[in-house]
């Protein structure tokens, strides 16, 4: 499923993704995100941190695959779809339950989350906003990929 | 670019053929991950047992280029060189960013997929500092010779 960009977001804010992670609701503005597709395979490589799990293949091109559910629950996600990140980002994916809505939020309606510290887990949420009565995390993409860097460089 | 083609349970090892020396013969399981041969002081490293595979018949031996002399020859350890192949650089893709350049793991020097098999490159300089480094006690354990 090909995700198009945010074209009108000064009208009503950005369009965020919503989707599940052991069933916990989490979102990534929808102009970070290439495509969503089932998982398929990973390919593990020694030498990494628990959450980043190996290599899948992208139509031949690599993308390293990340667990959010184990870098935040410390729990393994499940293998049922991958979200692939839009390549200019990073050539990585994170595993997903499901996917749940596609909303336009307005800036003032996201409610930031203080940090507790550097390395805290709440780094990687750089805020959260209500949809139908429940809380819905946003993920701070690129604190999650800094995070990894860091830890595999350690 | 010429590779050597290891094939493993799930997937293919391509060590660049301008770094061998030569192949061998070897024949056997692998005890350890790494190993010296107290007679030669060659050290071996067993690619498979590196790579989390199953324990298995180790069918060939990569002498890598400069290794020879008083600290003994290096030696990778893989189920079976199954052949030799030219691959052009545009199918092989470098790592993702975020496992690029990061000292662990930065000896993977570039992915190539194909059907459904991933062949791996490996710079074997690159791998055996990193293997070396991140296992400074290894080197106890002893080889029983070569066949």
């Amino acid at each position: 499923m090909e995700l198009m960009p945010a074209e009108n977001s000064a009208v009503k804010g950005e369009k965020y993704l919503i989707f599940t992670i052991l069933d916990s609701l989490y979102t990534m503005p929808s102009r970070f995100i290439g495509e969503i597709a089932l998982f398929d395979a990973v390919y593990p490589l020694p030498l990494l941190p628990d959450y980043v799990l190996g290599i899948i293949n992208r139509y031949s091109t690599p993308y390293a695959l990340i667990d959010i559910g184990m870098l935040l629950q410390k729990k393994a996600a499940k293998r049922a779809k991958v979200l692939a990140l839009k390549e200019h980002l990073d050539r990585a994916a994170i595993l997903i339950d499901d996917v749940v809505d596609i909303v336009d939020v307005a800036p003032e309606e996201l409610i930031r989350i203080e940090q507790e510290g550097s390395g805290d887990l709440t780094d990687v949420i750089e805020s959260s906003f209500k949809w139908n009565g429940s809380d819905v995390f946003v993920l701070d993409i690129r604190q999650i990929l800094a995070r990894a860097v860091n830890e595999l460089g350690n | 670019m010429r590779f050597f083609l290891c094939a493993f349970e799930s997937m293919y090892v391509g060590i660049p053929v301008d770094t061998v020396d030569s192949l061998m013969v070897y024949g056997k399981e692998a005890g350890a991950l790494i190993l010296r041969d107290k007679s030669s002081a060659d050290i071996y490293f067993s690619l498979p047992l590196f790579f989390g595979a199953r324990r298995e018949a180790l069918r060939h031996g990569i002498i890598l280029k400069g290794s020879a002399g008083a600290d003994g020859r290096h030696v990778l350890l893989v189920p079976v060189v199954e052949r030799e192949e030219d691959i052009p650089e545009e199918e092989i893709h470098t790592m993702p960013g975020i496992l690029a350049d990061i000292g662990r793991v930065s000896f993977i020097s570039g992915i190539r997929f194909t059907d459904s098999a991933m062949t791996l490159f490996i710079d074997p300089a690159k791998f055996i500092n990193n293997i070396l480094s991140e296992n400074p006690d290894a080197l106890q354990g002893t080889h029983k010779g070569k066949e």
